[in-house]
């Protein structure tokens, strides 16, 4: 674990409204993260966090193992940052881009710009208000990954993109990603983006992480069951969850499917126990309701 | 750092730019018209409002672009970020002035332009680091607002308090010394006049680093 990429341990902050609550989770190296949430959750405050445009309260945030606060420009220089609101000016193109940011990176590479700009089917001489949304993105894509960053932060990248743009956008990440061995992480509230590029699963809801594992682990003990039970009135094991009974037949959610429920299941269910996966999307909407509901419990 | 200046000529200042020739036809043509000597005059306004329209249009384009964050997640130090501001803004201003200066130096048949320029100048600079003080304080749409209604206050103000302050013949008296002051002393005048645009200009981009390297992007 001491070669976390980015950690974040007890990360609080407060705002008129919201608190971003204790806020921990660790991006080991190679690792794509999908930080997902609702619209509100908290990622973008978490990210700002990171990003050293907002402070913590308490806990502690390390990039590469140092203190945004303390070494911030050194952190930035192995850092690749594309957030929603696309920040370039209109009028440049993207060999002004290049120009500007191989003064910024020492770790810079044109020809691998100019490579990504070719792959993505970007115009470089066109200025940036002329340029699709899609286009705009993936220029941004492009200059956030030229110099090699070892870490890679993306905010809701793909918001207000059509479904086709973003696809393509997702695509060429997923490319990228897949070749270079990169840290990334990468928010957004479409958790479908997260289907086809993230390994690691972070879910924030209402300012806390409810949830930061491996995308397998969280999708393997997440499952919808579905048996026969010779008694329609008996009782059930508490691990099920959204139970649904229609006559003797019952559906239900688990997220901890293991042997134990299985044997479980096994002496109450009229035969076999059939479990399917969930998609993420589910599991991330089951996640979020059922942390919604515990917080309206608490109330 | 003169990369970020340049670049911050060329984008943020642009159309900033672009309107220099344009000072400097206004003024031939005004020159003129009215004679070197009355559209001298004339500098200090031209001068003051090219340099508040300059420093407007950059927040507005930093503003449209989200250049802060941009800046603040590149690996550039904050004062370079301010620093590259406010040595454009100096450029912007002294390409005014020249913009301005050499109409009615020609005009006027000698090879120095008046006063009235190196007041306007200095009158440019001066706001010119006020409001980018204003900026990174408080961000481009306070800015505008504050300049807006500032700009007015400060010119009817000057009006009222003069009014109020030197009225009748003490004033008159004041005016009087603060002329013959000025004459005796003459060859110090435009040096104590140089250092006092270059402390406020240095002192609010101090302020303005301090600022800008602890604010908070929400």
């Amino acid at each position: 674990m001491n070669g976390a990429i980015l950690r974040l341990e007890g990360v609080t902050r407060e705002f008129p409204g919201f608190v971003l609550d204790r806020v921990s989770f660790t991006l080991e190296p190679g690792y794509v993260m999908g930080f997902v949430g609702p619209n509100g959750a908290g990622k973008t405050t978490t990210i700002k966090l990171i990003l050293g445009l907002l402070r913590a309260e308490a806990g502690t945030i390390t990039v590469f193992g140092m203190d945004m606060r303390r070494q911030a420009l050194a952190i930035k220089r192995q850092l690749g940052y594309l957030g929603e609101k696309l920040a370039l000016p209109d009028g440049v193109t993207a060999e002004w881009v290049a120009a500007f940011l191989s003064r910024c990176f020492p770790t810079w590479d044109g020809g691998r710009f100019q490579g990504y700009l070719r792959r993505f089917g970007v115009p470089r001489n066109k200025p940036v208000r002329a340029l699709s949304k899609g286009n705009r993105t993936k220029l941004a894509l492009a200059a956030a990954m030229a110099h090699r960053p070892r870490l890679l932060i993306l905010d809701e990248p793909t918001s207000g993109l059509d479904p086709l743009v973003r696809h393509e956008v997702i695509e060429a990440l997923r490319d990228v990603v897949a070749e270079e061995d990169r840290s990334v992480l990468f928010s957004t509230h479409i958790v479908s983006d997260h289907e086809a590029i993230a390994d690691f699963v972070t879910v924030i809801n209402d300012g806390r992480v409810i949830a930061s594992e491996p995308r397998d682990r969280l999708t393997e003990r997440w499952r919808r069951l579905t048996f026969r039970v010779d008694d329609p009135a008996c009782g059930l094991d508490a691990r099920l969850r959204d139970v649904r009974r229609q006559g003797s037949h019952v559906t239900a959610v688990t997220d901890d499917y293991c042997e134990d429920l299985r044997r479980t299941l096994g002496r109450v269910a009229s035969g076999a126990v059939e479990a399917s996966a969930l998609s993420l999307e589910e599991v991330f909407r089951y996640l979020v309701g059922s942390n919604r509901s515990r917080g309206a419990d608490d109330i | 750092m003169i990369w970020l200046v340049w670049s911050d000529l060329s984008l943020g200042h642009r159309s900033s730019l672009a309107t220099v020739p344009l000072a400097a036809v206004l003024m031939t043509v005004l020159a003129l018209v009215m004679g070197p000597g009355e559209a001298a005059a004339l500098a200090l306004v031209l001068v003051t409002m090219m340099a508040w329209g300059a420093g407007l249009r950059a927040a507005y384009e930093d503003d449209k672009a989200d250049a802060w964050t941009l800046f603040r997640t590149l690996p550039i130090a904050p004062a370079w970020v301010v620093a590259s501001r406010y040595l454009s803004g100096l450029v912007l201003t002294l390409l005014f002035g020249l913009a301005v200066a050499l109409p009615l130096a020609l005009l006027g048949g000698g090879p120095r332009p008046p006063v009235t320029v190196y007041v306007a100048v200095g009158a440019g600079i001066v706001l010119t680091g006020l409001f980018q003080a204003v900026y990174y304080r408080f961000g481009y749409r306070t800015v505008s607002t504050w300049f807006r209604y500032g700009l007015l206050l400060v010119v009817f103000g000057t009006m009222l308090l003069a009014r109020l302050l030197l009225p009748g013949a003490g004033g008159a008296t004041f005016l009087a010394g603060l002329a013959a002051w000025a004459e005796a002393n003459s060859a110090l005048l435009p040096f104590l006049m140089a250092a006092l645009v270059a402390v406020i200009y240095v002192a609010s981009w101090l302020y303005a680093t301090s600022v800008f390297a602890r604010k908070e992007l929400t």
